[in-house]
C-alpha cells in the first residue's frame, strides 16, 4: 500500500513537473501574463479599417468576448481622412494604441519617440512571450534601429510556406474566362499568350458587343507576371536581378518591355478595354454583372464571389472559370514570383499609454491561437462551426454583430486563409479559390531576406526619390498601353527608363541592395 | 454744431503735434467704423495670421513625429532651405502639372465666367415671376450636387460599356468613344461640367446686383423709346460693372484652384485616372497626392506656398490693371 | 414721343428677345434638372437593380429602402439638428460680423483702410495648414465643441469684398443726408443702409448658410464626438464609401438580401442634404426685388 502510494506520488510529481515544463512554453499555460490581470481597463484606440462597419468596441460578439476574457475595452477613433494619423501624431494627441495598415502610417508609428518598442515591453512585462513567437515574424518586423514596434498581422512566414498543404493568398491574381463563350469556341486550350491573343480575336468577331479582356490597374497585373515581371508586394518593391542583386521591381527591363508591347497590341485591336484600365473594384464588378465581359484579370477570391453574385440574378447563364497555370511566353513559362510580403497591419503601443504592460499582455492573448481564431472567425458555435476542419460561418448575424475581421490585432495569415477557403471547400461550383491557391504555388518562391528589405521612409531623400519613381511608373505604364502606335509605345518606354534614371534610381537601388546583402549575410549566420 | 463743422474749424497748424491731433480727431469721428474694422482685423490675426507660422516648414525638414514644436525646431532643409521647392521644380511632372492647371483655369475663366452674367441678364428679362422662380431655383441645383455624384452621372452617361452616349453612337453605327479615359477629352469634360455646375449659383450674385439698380433709370429710358437690348447695354451692365469686375478679380486670384468654385481638385481627383493623368493632374491635386497622402508635410507646404504666391501676385496685378482701366478695384 | 417705327421695332425685338429667353430657359431647365431628377430616381430605386443600368425617367423597382437605410444610421437625427443649429447661428453671426467690417472698409475716409483691406486679401491665399489650425483650436478650447463650427467662421474675405463693393455703390448722398441730421455711423448702418441692402444680405445669408450646411471638413477634422457631427459629414462619409462598406454598414452579409448599393445610397444621401436648401431658398428670393432705392433720397 505504501509502495503504491509512493509510486503514485512520484508519478504525480513527475507529471506536474512535466506539465509545468510544458506549460512554460505553451499558449494554454496558466502562467501567461495576460491571465494574471483581468481587471477592467479601458484604453483609447485609433484604427483605419474604415471598410468595417464596427465603429465602437463592445457591441459585437468578438469584442465582448475579448473584454470578458481579458477585461480590456477600447474607446475607438476611426480614421477620418488621409492625414488624420499624421495630424494627431504632430499635435501630440495620440491615443494609447494605434492599429493601422498602409506604408505611410506604419512608417510613422515605427519611431522610438512615438511608440514603445515591443522587445523592451516583452522583456520587461511578459518575457515568456518571446519563447512563443516565431523568430521569422520578429525578423520581419525588426527595424534598422534593432527594435520591433509590432508584429505584423497576416505574415506569411517560412514555416507556412514550407507546408505543402497551405496555399497562396486567396487574393492572388488570376485570369478568368466565360465558360459559355468558351464552349461556343469549342473550348480551345489557352496555354500561351499567343493562344490568349487568338481567342480574344475570335471573341471579338463573334461577339462585338462584348469586352474581350478587362484589366484594371489595381488588380490586373497577372498578365505582366506571365511575362516575368515580379510581384511588387514586398516592402521595398524589390526583386533580384541576374547578378543576385536587389533592384526595384519596375526597373526590370525585359519583362516590362515585352508586357507593355503586348498589352498595347491588345488595346490597339480592341481586345483590351481602355476604360477598364481605370476601373476600381466596384466598377469592375458592375461591368461583370452587366454580362458583357469575356475575360478579366482579378483576384482568385473574386472569381467565386462574382460567380455567386451572377448566380443570384434570375435567368443568369454566366459563369467564369479561372485559368490554373500561367500563360507561357514564346514557349517558356516565365512566371516566377517572389513572395516577400511582410504582413498587413500593425498594432502599436504609443508613448501616450500609461499602462503599456497591460497592452502587451493583451497582445499575448491576441497572438494565441484562441485569440487569433476568435478575432478572425468569431465566437465558435455562435458565429461559425467547424466543418471538415474549416470554419464555416453562420448566416444568422450581420458582420456588424459578429465583429470579426476588425479587432484582429495579431491575426495570422493561416487562419485568415482557412476562413476564406472554408466556403470554397464546401461548395465546388463556387469554390475555385480552394484549388487555385495551390495551383499557382509552384510559380512562387519565398525569399525572407527580400521580405525584410525596408521601403524608404517618407521625408527622407530616398523616400522622395521613391515617390517620384512610383509616380513615373504609373503614368508610363498607362501611357505605354494606351499609345496610339507601336512607335509611340516604344518611345514612351524608352523615356520611362531614362526618366527613372534621372530621378535617382541608382540611389534607391543602392539603398535596397545594401540592405538585402546585409540581411543575407546576417541570416547566413 | 455738428461734428463735421467742428473738424473743419479745427487746428490748422502743420506741426507734428497738430497733425497728430487732427488724426486723433478724425479717428474719434469715425470711431464706430474703426471699431468694426479693428474687430475684423483682430479676428484675422488670431484665426488666420497666427496659424501662418506653419508655413515655415516649407523651408525645413519636418516630420510629423517631431510633433508640434518640431515645426520650430526642425532643421533647415538642404539647399539652403529650398530643397522642397527644388524637388518640385525638378519633378518630371512639374511642367505637366503647371500646364494643365493654367490651361484648365484659363479655359474655365474665359468660358465659364461670362455665362453666369449672361444667365442673370436673361433671367432678369423673363416675364412671369412664377416661371422665373422655377427656372432660377432649378439652375442652381447643380451647385449642391457633390462632385462625387456629378462624376457618377458623367460616368453613367459617358462610359463605354453601357453609357447613354456610347449606346447611341453604336446604334448609329459609329465607334465607341473613350470619353472618360481619353486624354483629348478631359479638358472639355472638365470645363463643361464646371460651367454646368456653377452657372446658376454665381448668377445669384449678379441678380442681387441687378435688383439694386434704380428702377427710375429704366422708366426714363423706356419713355425715350429705348429697346430692351439698349436697356441691357446702357443701364444694366454699367450698373453691375463694379460687381462684375470684383468677381473677375477674385476669379483670377483663385486661378490655380480652378476658378471661383475651386473645382480643379475635385475634378482631378474624381475624373482623373492613370490613363488621362497627363491631362488631368492639376496643382491642388498634386499637392494632395504627392504631399499629404504620403505625409510629406514640408513638401506639400512648399508647393502650397508656391501656389499662394502666384495667386497673390495675380490678384494684385489684376486689381492694379482694373484700377487703371476701369477705376474699379478693392481700394 | 415714340414713333410708330420704334413701336414696330420694339415689338419684333421684344418677341425675339422673349424667344431667345424662352429657349435658353428651357435648355437650362432640362440640362440642370435632368441629372438631379436622375439622382432622385436612383434614390428611390432598388440598388442591385440600378446596377444593371437603363433607368432614365422613372424608377424601375421602387423602394424606400435607401432612405430607410440612411435615416437608420444612428447619428443622422442628431446630425440633422447639429447642422440646422450651426447653419442658423453661424450664418447670422458671420453675416453680421463680416457685414460690419465691410461697411467700415467701404468708406474712403476710413483711416488705415488700405491696410485692413490688404490684410483681408492676404489671408485668402495663405494658410499655415492643418496642424497649426489644430493647435490653435486646441488652445482656444474649441476642439470637439459646437463652437468650432461658429467661431472660426465669423469672417470670410470673399463675402467681405462683395459686401464692400455693394456698400460703395450706394450713393453717398444717402449717408450724407442722414449725418446732417445728426446720426452717427452706427445709426446710419442700422437705420439707413441695412433696409436697402436686403438683396445683399439675402445673398450673403444664402452663401454663408449654404456653406455652413455643406461644410464637413471641420466636422471631420476637429470633432470626434459622434453626437456633434454634422449631417454633411455623415453624408459625405456615406457617399465616399465603397460599395462593400455601404452594404455591410447596414445589412446582412448575405448578398441576396441586400438591395441597397452605393449607387443608390449616394443619391439618397445627396437628396437629403439638398432638400432643406431647396425649401428655404424661395423664401429668400423675395428679397431680390427691384426698386428699393426709390424715394430714399433727401432733397
Amino acid at each position: 500500500m505504501k509502495k503504491l502510494f509512493a509510486a503514485l506520488l512520484v508519478l504525480a510529481l513527475a507529471m506536474s513537473m512535466i506539465s509545468a515544463a510544458l506549460a512554460e512554453t505553451s499558449w494554454e499555460s496558466e502562467d501567461l501574463t495576460w491571465k494574471k490581470n483581468t481587471t477592467p481597463a479601458t484604453f483609447s484606440l485609433y484604427h483605419n479599417m474604415t471598410w468595417a462597419p464596427m465603429d465602437v468596441w463592445g457591441k459585437d460578439h468578438v469584442s465582448q468576448q475579448v473584454t470578458a476574457d481579458t477585461g480590456v475595452s477600447f474607446d475607438v477613433t476611426i480614421q477620418q481622412n488621409a492625414q488624420h494619423l499624421a495630424t494627431i501624431v504632430s499635435t501630440g494627441e495620440l491615443p494609447d494604441a494605434v492599429f493601422v495598415y498602409g506604408a505611410a502610417n506604419i512608417d510613422m508609428m515605427e519611431d522610438y519617440d512615438v511608440c514603445y518598442p515591443w522587445d523592451e515591453l516583452i522583456e520587461k512585462y511578459a518575457p515568456e512571450l518571446m519563447d512563443l513567437l516565431d523568430p521569422t515574424d520578429i525578423q520581419m518586423a525588426t527595424k534598422a534601429d534593432g527594435h520591433f514596434y509590432t508584429l505584423y498581422t497576416h505574415v506569411r512566414n517560412q514555416k507556412y510556406w514550407d507546408d505543402p498543404t497551405q496555399g497562396l493568398s486567396y487574393g492572388t491574381g488570376t485570369l478568368s474566362f466565360r465558360s459559355d463563350v468558351m464552349a461556343e469556341l469549342g473550348n480551345p486550350e489557352i496555354n500561351s499568350t499567343e493562344d490568349f491573343y487568338n481567342v480574344l480575336k475570335k471573341v471579338k468577331e463573334l461577339h462585338p458587343e462584348m469586352i474581350p479582356y478587362l484589366q484594371s490597374d489595381f488588380n490586373g497585373i497577372y498578365l505582366a507576371w506571365c511575362f516575368g515581371l515580379d510581384y511588387d508586394g514586398t516592402q521595398g518593391q524589390a526583386t533580384i536581378d541576374d547578378g543576385g542583386n536587389a533592384i526595384w521591381t519596375y526597373a526590370d527591363r525585359e519583362p516590362i518591355v515585352d508586357y507593355l508591347k503586348f498589352a498595347n497590341q491588345l488595346l490597339h485591336e480592341g481586345l483590351l478595354s481602355q476604360e477598364s484600365l481605370t476601373y476600381d473594384q466596384e466598377q469592375t464588378k458592375a461591368a461583370i454583372m452587366s454580362g458583357n465581359v469575356f475575360s478579366w484579370a482579378g483576384q482568385c477570391y473574386d472569381v467565386d464571389q462574382w460567380n455567386q453574385a451572377l448566380d443570384a440574378v434570375p435567368g443568369n447563364k454566366v459563369y467564369y472559370e479561372s485559368i490554373r497555370k500561367p500563360l507561357t511566353v514564346n514557349g517558356q513559362t516565365k512566371m516566377d514570383l517572389t513572395w516577400g510580403s511582410p504582413g498587413f497591419a500593425g498594432f502599436y503601443i504609443t508613448r501616450a499609454c500609461k499602462d503599456p504592460a497591460r497592452l502587451i499582455s493583451l497582445m499575448e492573448y491576441m497572438r494565441s491561437p484562441y485569440g487569433d481564431q476568435l478575432t478572425q472567425w468569431g465566437v465558435e458555435g455562435l458565429d461559425y462551426e467547424m466543418k471538415n476542419g474549416y470554419p464555416v460561418q453562420y448566416d444568422t448575424f450581420s458582420w456588424k454583430e459578429r465583429g470579426d475581421n476588425v479587432w484582429y490585432f495579431q491575426a495570422t495569415f493561416a487562419n485568415e486563409n482557412m476562413k476564406a477557403l472554408a466556403a470554397a471547400f464546401n461548395n465546388e461550383r463556387f469554390g475555385q479559390v480552394a484549388h487555385l491557391v495551390t495551383d499557382f504555388k509552384p510559380f512562387w518562391h519565398y525569399d525572407v531576406a527580400l521580405a525584410m528589405v525596408q521601403n524608404a521612409a517618407a521625408n527622407t531623400p530616398e523616400g522622395d526619390i521613391k515617390a517620384t519613381l512610383d509616380s513615373l511608373r504609373t503614368t508610363a505604364f498607362s501611357a505605354a498601353i494606351t499609345s496610339k502606335t507601336e512607335e509611340e509605345c516604344a518611345q514612351v518606354i524608352e523615356t520611362y527608363f531614362k526618366d527613372i534614371q534621372s530621378a535617382g534610381l541608382d540611389t534607391y537601388t543602392k539603398y535596397i541592395n545594401d540592405q538585402y546583402q546585409a540581411i543575407k549575410v546576417a541570416n547566413a549566420k | 454744431m455738428s461734428r463735421l463743422s467742428m473738424l473743419s474749424t479745427g487746428i490748422k497748424e502743420n506741426t507734428k503735434l497738430g497733425r497728430t491731433r487732427r488724426a486723433l480727431r478724425r479717428f474719434y469721428a469715425q470711431r464706430y467704423l474703426q471699431l468694426f474694422a479693428i474687430l475684423g482685423f483682430v479676428y484675422m490675426v488670431i484665426f488666420s495670421y497666427l496659424p501662418m507660422f506653419g508655413i515655415q516648414i516649407a523651408f525645413k525638414s519636418f516630420k510629423p513625429a517631431m510633433g508640434f514644436f518640431g515645426m520650430f525646431t526642425a532643421p533647415l532643409a538642404p539647399e539652403n532651405g529650398f530643397y522642397h521647392f527644388n524637388t518640385f521644380f525638378r519633378d518630371p511632372n512639374f511642367s505637366t502639372v503647371m500646364r494643365n492647371t493654367l490651361l484648365l483655369s484659363l479655359l474655365k475663366l474665359t468660358l465659364s465666367f461670362p455665362v453666369p452674367i449672361l444667365f442673370a441678364l436673361v433671367i432678369n428679362e423673363m416675364r412671369g415671376s412664377f416661371c422665373k422662380r422655377i427656372v432660377q431655383t432649378v439652375s442652381y441645383l447643380p451647385h449642391f450636387i457633390s462632385w462625387v455624384i456629378v462624376y457618377g452621372l458623367i460616368f453613367n452617361f459617358f462610359n463605354t460599356s453601357n453609357g447613354v452616349i456610347n449606346s447611341l453612337l453604336q446604334m448609329a453605327g459609329m465607334e465607341k468613344i473613350e470619353f472618360l479615359t481619353g486624354r483629348e477629352y478631359y479638358y472639355t469634360l472638365a470645363v463643361v461640367s464646371d460651367i454646368w455646375k456653377e452657372m446658376g449659383w454665381w448668377s445669384i450674385i449678379f441678380l442681387a446686383a441687378i435688383s439694386g439698380i434704380d428702377q427710375t433709370q429704366y422708366e426714363s429710358a423706356r419713355v425715350d423709346g429705348a429697346s430692351r437690348m439698349r436697356c441691357i447695354r446702357s443701364i444694366t451692365l454699367p450698373n453691375i460693372s463694379g460687381t462684375i469686375i470684383i468677381v473677375l478679380i477674385l476669379s483670377i486670384g483663385s486661378l490655380m484652384a480652378g476658378g471661383m468654385g475651386g473645382s480643379n481638385f475635385d475634378q482631378s481627383y474624381l475624373m482623373g485616372n492613370t490613363v488621362n493623368y497627363t491631362r488631368s493632374v492639376t496643382l491642388p491635386y498634386y499637392i494632395y497626392e504627392m504631399g499629404l497622402t504620403k505625409f510629406r508635410f514640408s513638401y506639400a507646404t512648399a508647393i502650397g506656398l508656391f501656389q499662394s504666391l502666384i495667386s497673390l501676385f495675380l490678384v494684385f496685378t489684376s486689381n492694379f490693371v482694373s484700377q487703371k482701366l476701369t477705376g474699379h478695384s478693392f481700394f | 414721343m415714340a414713333s410708330s417705327k420704334s413701336h414696330i421695332r420694339r415689338g419684333t425685338e421684344d418677341r425675339l428677345i422673349s424667344l431667345v429667353v424662352g429657349v435658353v430657359m428651357l435648355l437650362v431647365f432640362v440640362a440642370t434638372i435632368y441629372p438631379f431628377w436622375y439622382s432622385i430616381l436612383l434614390s428611390f430605386n432598388e440598388g442591385t437593380d440600378a446596377l444593371r443600368g437603363g433607368i432614365y425617367f422613372w424608377p424601375r423597382k421602387f423602394t424606400m429602402d435607401n432612405y430607410a437605410a440612411v435615416f437608420g444610421i444612428e447619428y443622422v437625427p442628431t446630425a440633422f439638428v447639429v447642422s440646422v443649429s450651426r447653419t442658423l447661428l453661424g450664418t447670422v453671426v458671420a453675416v453680421a460680423f463680416t457685414g460690419l467690417f465691410a461697411f467700415a472698409c467701404s468708406h474712403k475716409r476710413l483711416m488705415f483702410r488700405r491696410f485692413y483691406i490688404t490684410a483681408m486679401i492676404i489671408i485668402m491665399y495663405f494658410s499655415g495648414g492643418l496642424i497649426p489650425q489644430y493647435m490653435l483650436y486646441k488652445e482656444l478650447k474649441l476642439m470637439n465643441t459646437f463652437w468650432v463650427y461658429i467661431i472660426p467662421n465669423l469672417f470670410a474675405s470673399f463675402n467681405a469684398i462683395i459686401m464692400m463693393n455693394f456698400f460703395r455703390e450706394i450713393p453717398e448722398s444717402l449717408e450724407e443726408s442722414a449725418r446732417l441730421d445728426g446720426a452717427n455711423d452706427l445709426r446710419v448702418f442700422f437705420q439707413i443702409i441695412l433696409p436697402i441692402s436686403k438683396p445683399l444680405f439675402a445673398t450673403m445669408a444664402l452663401y454663408s448658410g449654404v456653406w455652413h450646411w455643406n461644410a464637413w471638413t471641420d466636422s471631420a477634422f476637429f470633432v470626434t464626438d459622434k453626437n456633434l457631427k454634422t449631417l454633411s459629414n455623415v453624408m459625405i462619409t456615406l457617399i465616399n464609401q465603397s460599395e462593400s462598406a455601404a452594404q455591410t454598414v447596414f445589412g446582412q452579409i448575405n448578398q441576396r438580401e441586400i438591395t441597397y448599393t452605393a449607387m443608390t445610397l449616394r443619391p439618397a444621401a445627396m437628396v437629403i442634404c439638398v432638400v432643406p436648401i431647396v425649401i428655404v431658398y424661395p423664401f429668400l428670393q423675395k428679397y431680390f426685388v427691384k426698386g428699393l432705392l426709390i424715394g430714399s433720397l433727401k432733397d
